[in-house]
């Protein structure tokens, strides 16, 4: 394996930052996601209310 | 070729690339597919537009599942060829038209266009959209592919959790308090221009790991150390003649039959198993919807924690844990699951989440057994065991209750002999999971001089495109 380039050896090379990127899409896929949690726990607390 | 944006080489990772895109990229694909569980919003709709039965109906969401498995099956080598860029957008494409066609078919009164376009249509893009991203998350996450494919399919659970609520709001949009096929048309259109969207981020988002990269601090020789993992490769057309494959497709039907026996029956179950002297219900039909709320909640949750727990305990312990849990949980529900409804309640959650964490940790478990050069094809492979258990789960549970009485007038001893089939069923996907072992040397691929990595690392042929890898050629 030592002939295998590793993250680690990347860094030599400029590197993008792509912490805004991440968090973007995060945000993109988590908040639809978050939408449909909150309506089943909605609906999940009529277990217990109704 | 047109749209070379697609391929393979255009997808390779620049140095620095985050894994971290990786997995929102496969939740994109994964939460618009499953809005295939979400179908049952505009059912009645239907029904009345098309001046049909029920079962006429049910047929589209029947034909997306079976196509699913079909075409997972059939295109995955396509898949594991072409990389996730272009089969996500291929399945993206799949699904938009599929929606766009249904549109066109209800809009026109054809029932067989909603067949060709959902069912059909829809359900290729169903089965590319739930195998693209899987082999190239476990290849960003060779230190934890557990939790890596979790997340992914986890998003397929969520996908239905997003759609029932946003399809009522836009059917009420369309349709006011009763909406016809009209407003089912229009939510149609809406659905498939918004998926191809979302999914496009995925598309765009998704990269393969470069030839040779390895995460940060990972160290091969921890996998190589795992007596159930193996760092060879085995391609799809030798893994499907090995036990170790039937061996797995048994484990996941049996799961699957047996969360889908409870899936299938959940707001009617309780509401039967908790009568009063007089055969009334205790259990308000609004206390069910938030049974079934709790289930899908359990089933998306299942998905990554159980997942992410086999990275921890291993794939095998993980399954023995599943199916070992399951038939004591079934056990309980069909003794003592009458006697409280917070027991009922917790038995069948811990068993919905056991039901989805053996969707998110078999592919897993193929990389473990199979390593990652055609894992996807593999995979798709496995996933016709979902298909047949789509049918055998309901069969079972909706013959022995046909049995027992008429809907409506069960009690929870007429659920006993379907869950103690299911402790059954169980019992076969326990003793499957316990025989399997490591695969023969024998179907591994030669090592053609190349430096063989990791599981799911540097070195596997995987790393780079198989149809073109010259030393992968030879190996075959």
């Amino acid at each position: 394996m030592n002939d295998q380039p590793t993250a680690s050896q990347h860094h030599a090379a400029p590197r993008t930052d792509y912490r805004a990127r991440i968090a973007v899409v995060w945000t993109v896929v988590l908040a639809p996601l978050a939408y449909g949690v909150f309506h089943a726990v909605k609906a999940a607390t009529q277990l217990f209310t109704g | 070729m047109a749209l070379t944006f697609l391929d393979r080489e255009h997808t390779v990772a620049p140095p620095g690339y985050s894994r971290w895109l990786i997995p929102p990229a496969a939740l994109a694909i994964h939460l618009c597919i499953g809005q295939a569980y979400a179908t049952s919003v505009y059912k009645d709709a239907l029904v009345e537009h098309f001046d049909t039965s029920l079962t006429a109906i049910g047929v589209i969401f029947s034909i997306a599942i079976v196509m699913l498995g079909v075409s997972a099956a059939l295109f995955g080598t396509w898949v594991d060829r072409v990389g996730p860029r272009r089969t996500m957008f291929t399945a993206a494409c799949c699904w938009a038209a599929g929606f766009l066609v249904a549109a066109a078919g209800i809009q026109l009164g054809q029932l067989w266009i909603v067949y060709l376009g959902y069912g059909v249509i829809g359900g290729i893009g169903l089965g590319l959209g739930y195998i693209s991203p899987v082999s190239t998350l476990i290849k960003w996450f060779p230190d934890r592919p557990g939790l890596a494919t979790g997340m992914a399919i986890m998003g397929f659970g969520g996908g239905a959790m997003v759609a029932a609520p946003l399809s009522r709001e836009l059917l009420a949009l369309y349709g006011g308090d009763s909406p016809g096929g009209d407003a089912v048309a229009k939510l149609f259109v809406t659905l498939g221009i918004a998926y191809f969207a979302v999914m496009m981020l995925g598309v765009f988002t998704v990269r393969v790991p470069a030839p040779g990269w390895v995460p940060d601090g990972f160290d091969p020789a921890s996998v190589r150390a795992k007596p159930m993992v193996t760092t060879a490769q085995v391609s799809a057309s030798n893994a499907i003649r090995t036990p170790q494959f039937w061996l797995l497709w048994v484990v996941l039907l049996c799961n699957v039959t047996a969360g889908i026996g409870i899936l299938e029956q959940a707001a009617d179950m309780i509401q039967d198993f908790f009568r009063d002297g007089s055969g009334v219900s205790t259990v308000t039909v609004v206390v069910a919807a938030g049974f079934v709320g709790l289930l899908s909640v359990g089933n998306m949750g299942g998905r990554f924690v159980w997942s992410s727990f086999s990275d921890v305990i291993g794939r095998k312990p993980t399954y023995i844990v599943y199916l070992g849990g399951g038939i004591a949980l079934y056990g309980l529900l069909a003794t003592v699951g009458s006697s409280s409804t917070v027991l009922f309640v917790a038995f069948c959650f811990v068993i919905i989440s056991f039901y989805g964490g053996g969707f998110a940790t078999v592919p897993a478990y193929l990389r473990d057994l199979f390593g990652t050069y055609q894992v996807g094809a593999i995979h798709g492979r496995l996933l016709t065991a979902w298909s047949t258990a789509g049918v055998l789960g309901p069969l079972i549970v909706n013959g022995v209750l046909d049995a027992q009485g008429n809907p409506g007038e069960l009690g929870a001893a007429d659920y006993q002999p379907a869950l103690l089939i299911m402790v059954g069923v169980l019992a076969v996907g326990f003793v499957a999971n316990l025989l399997i072992k490591p695969v023969s040397e024998r179907w591994h691929e030669p090592a053609s001089g190349r430096t063989t990595g990791a599981a799911g690392t540097a070195a596997s042929p995987s790393s780079t495109d198989p149809s073109t890898d010259p030393s992968t050629e030879a190996a075959r």
